[in-house]
């Protein structure tokens, strides 16, 4: 599979960041505030084997692509170090650099954007090999591209050279691009997302052809994709992110037959399903996604969380405790206050923010009867312990007071969950549990023990 | 009951200095009410065009060259089995009407169109799930789609219809006065479809509602069109090239090549009795979630142009089963029990599952030889 090297990682990452945004703004001067990053790939540590496929995927804005692009040095990391083939690529010299870029390619999503309209199939599938200084000569390097360009099966090549772009059908375009990657005969390629412009009809040829080049060329690959079908039908492992953290890591069909993050099993559970006589559940996901400026705290799914970890003295159902902490993310969010109070209904004022703020934002089949985001939830249907709903009222009245501050402690006090309080370990290796206190419960405490 | 017949519908766009693009050719497919009916296709084969066609909101060069669109349904009094009252209803006396109180929308004019559309069909347009305009209340953007297509309705009633609709829709109705920009992704799609909703119309038209959407997004953008069929028991006609999302949500599909409607039948019947080459092919081209270890088989060479097309099926230059028979001349829909048995027939009825393929004779073996690798790549693509 590899090209003779011996096994071993070919690409380390190793707690990388990358933040945008983090200049000083007009307006930040102007209200006297600290800039706002957004932080698009947080404390990202994985290792990728020479030989591997491994995928990475999620949602827009769950930082796949900025890790792509950190992976080829178009962006420099914020924190963290990358190394390749035991160089770090963050501190390279130019000769370093060029021996780098001889070996690392990108393919991008966009075959229609990627390859110049006034350039000849010949002049941009060349320019790598002149840019790299490959090849002898113009004869050898005209026949580097043809070789290329058969291999990703546009035969016979001749016919193509001359050919602009504007005259190739999209899947053709797609073909020319990866023969552009292939021609300097680079160790590793990030392809990110590059089929999703092309037709159902066409896609399956440019997969296959990257399939098969990764045997045929020894390539490692990462491969991008927000379609997880694919990610499962082309890659060996996966890395799941979200919101900047990779979430979870491993096996491609361990991840895809049984998910153990409770994001993963939600993005698994929204896919449909290609036979029409299934009748699939939808994901039991709370809202939507939060600002990659302002994650939340701990881990970053716990908002939306279907399983989220009560205090171990809890004495209500989980469900009750989900509702509870989606109380509380909506005061963090500043989402709950005295303006969803209806002076003139009979209810207390407590009593319907209460019932507002306990309801679950999720697809129907997962609510309880009669709830719904207008009208909040009956209070009795949710087995709240008397303790607990004597701290949500208590902080209801801090909050119709203007105090949130006072609300989120009185909540926080007795009642809260270690998965926004504490930062799961997140995996590095592909034998590692996911970042989710609910397997890293027993493992964590033994980190603790070493410590004291 | 059918609510929409699309009959040998063929759609042109004029090009200045080129050949005529024929963008839909002898489309037919009815649509009953409360159904949903998904067009299902690859870039550039007509789908979005026929939506749009049945609208009138054809680009300025497009226009129906024949055909017609026939809906029913209009208001009900004009249901009095004669289509008299429909002939009144309607000003023009150009516009044909059947004798089951059917018209024929490609013959309205463009005032007429203008009332009719919203009132009895509606369309959410590609992209339009996130394009909310961010600097007007919701309620407001409601109100005027009320407004424009129902100017007899003074600004308080549509005020208070807004309400109601975001309300049925699964919105606080005082969020009428909300910004957009102050409302999550999930309530912005459901106050589209609301708009969508806002003349209560017969039918919705929904073009790519989920595409650029993220998969647990697009559940919930599924979840609020599954809502709104309840909520208003409307027709949908869903317009997309996702397969998955339509083999979920469609109860009857029309699967589109090349300008032309290449097999119609029930989901379950496209899924698991596919019956014409181009289907066939799709159905192994795509991966599936479930599935592991065979190989996806791409279909060689690319969509026909349309621009002056020649006469064979559209498929034919890809098809592996193709005979001479099939470019003389592009087939017409066969019932595909019948034609199976030996017997084309070529008035096959609507409902029918039916494909536009001569070769029906041999499904069976099609169907076997269209999951082998070596039946779709006989001869080595060329360079036209």
């Amino acid at each position: 599979m590899a090209s003779g090297a011996t096994d071993g990682s070919l690409v380390e990452i190793d707690g990388v960041s990358k933040y945008f945004d983090t200049a000083v703004s007009v307006t930040d001067r102007l209200f006297r505030r600290d800039p706002v990053p957004v932080r698009a790939v947080e404390d990202v540590s994985l290792t990728i084997e020479e030989g591997d496929i491994v995928g990475i995927a999620g949602e827009s804005g769950c930082g796949k692509t900025t890790l792509g692009n950190l992976l080829v040095n178009l962006y420099d990391p914020t924190e963290g170090t990358i190394t390749f083939d035991g160089m770090d690529i963050t501190r390279m010299s130019s000769e370093e650099e060029s021996a780098f870029r001889r070996r690392v390619q990108m393919i991008f999503q966009d075959p229609f954007e990627s390859l110049n309209p006034r350039k000849t199939v010949l002049d941009s599938v060349v320019e790598p090999l002149r840019i790299n200084g490959i090849g002898d000569g113009w004869s050898d390097r005209r026949q580097r591209v043809i070789e290329a360009l058969e291999d990703v099966e546009l035969a016979p090549a001749e016919r193509y050279l001359d050919k602009f772009p504007g005259e190739l059908s999209g899947g053709e375009r797609q073909r020319v691009a990866i023969a552009r990657a292939l021609v300097i005969n680079p160790d590793f390629i990030v392809a990110d997302e590059p089929v999703s412009m092309l037709d159902v009809s066409i896609r399956a040829g440019v997969l296959n052809l990257m399939k098969d080049l990764q045997d045929e060329y020894g390539l490692t690959y990462v491969f991008i994709s927000h379609d997880l079908s694919l990610i499962r039908y082309m890659t060996e492992k996966t890395a799941i992110m979200y919101l900047g953290d990779v979430i979870e890591y491993g096996p491609t069909d361990e991840i895809v037959e049984s998910p153990k993050h409770p994001y993963t099993q939600s993005l698994f559970e929204a896919v449909p399903k290609v036979d029409p006589t299934l009748d699939r559940q939808r994901a039991n996901v709370t809202g939507e996604v939060p600002s990659a400026r302002d994650p939340p705290a701990g881990c970053k799914f716990h908002p939306r969380c279907p399983k989220i970890i009560p205090p171990d003295d809890w004495t209500g159902s989980q469900d009750a405790y989900r509702r509870l902490y989606q109380f509380r993310y909506s005061l963090i969010q500043r989402d709950l206050g005295p303006e969803d109070v209806d002076p003139d209904t009979r209810a207390s004022e407590v009593d319907q923010l209460l019932s507002r703020g306990l309801v679950l934002d999720v697809p129907e089949e997962h609510r309880k009867s009669g709830e719904d985001l207008r009208e909040g939830v009956d209070l009795d249907a949710v087995d709240l312990p008397p303790e607990a709903e004597e701290a949500l009222r208590d902080a209801a009245r801090n909050v119709l007071g203007g105090d949130y501050e006072a609300a989120i402690e009185r909540v926080d006090r007795d009642f809260e969950s270690i998965c926004s309080s504490t930062h799961p370990t997140v995996p590095t290796m592909p034998e590692d549990p996911p970042a989710c206190h609910l397997y890293l419960e027993e493992t964590a405490e033994a980190p603790l023990a070493e410590q004291s | 009951m059918t609510l929409l017949e699309i009959n040998d519908l063929s759609v042109t766009y004029r090009m200045d200095d080129s050949p005529d693009v024929r963008a839909v050719e002898d489309a037919n497919f009815v649509v009953d009410r409360g159904e949903t009916f998904g067009l299902v296709g690859e870039s550039g084969c007509g789908k979005t065009t026929l939506g749009k066609s049945i609208l009138a909101l054809l680009d300025d060069n497009g226009e129906v060259e024949s055909g017609e669109a026939w809906f029913d349904g209009l208001l009900p009094e004009w249901e009095d089995g004669t289509g008299a009252a429909t002939r009144e209803a309607i000003e023009d006396p150009d516009v044909p009407v059947r004798s089951d109180g059917m018209m024929d929308l490609t013959a309205l004019t463009t005032r007429e169109m203008r009332r009719f559309r919203w009132n009895q069909i509606s369309l959410i347009p590609q992209g339009s799930m996130n394009a909310l305009n961010p600097v007007y209340k919701v309620g407001d953007q409601i109100v005027e789609a009320i407004r424009l297509h129902e100017p007899e309705t003074t600004e308080e009633e549509a005020h208070e219809r807004a309400r109601e609709l975001l309300e049925r829709i699964g919105i606080d109705r005082e969020r009428a006065d909300d910004y957009a920009h102050e409302f999550s992704g999930g309530m912005k799609q459901r106050a589209v479809i609301a708009m969508a909703m806002a003349c209560d119309p017969e039918m919705v038209i929904a073009d790519e509602p989920t595409t650029a959407l993220d998969v647990i997004t697009q559940d919930r953008v599924l979840d609020a069109i599954g809502d709104m069929q309840d909520e208003f028991d409307v027709s949908l006609m869903m317009i997309s090239h996702d397969i998955s999302v339509m083999a979920e949500t469609c109860d009857r599909l029309a699967v589109m090549y090349g300008g032309r409607v290449m097999e119609v039948g029930t989901t379950v019947e496209i899924f698991e009795d596919p019956a014409n080459p181009y289907t066939l092919g799709l159905q192994n081209s795509f991966p599936s979630i479930e599935e592991t270890g065979h190989r996806l088989l791409s279909i060689p060479g690319t969509p026909p142009t349309l621009q002056d097309p020649d006469d064979a099926c559209r498929f034919a230059e890809r098809c592996p089963w193709a005979v001479q028979q099939c470019y003389e001349g592009h087939p017409p829909n066969f019932d595909v029990e019948a034609a199976k048995a030996g017997n084309p027939n070529r008035e096959a009825d609507m409902r029918t599952h039916r494909s536009a393929c001569y070769r029906l004779d041999m499904l069976e073996t099609m169907r076997q030889e269209a999951t082998e690798e070596d039946t779709w790549h006989q001869e080595p693509q060329t360079v036209r």
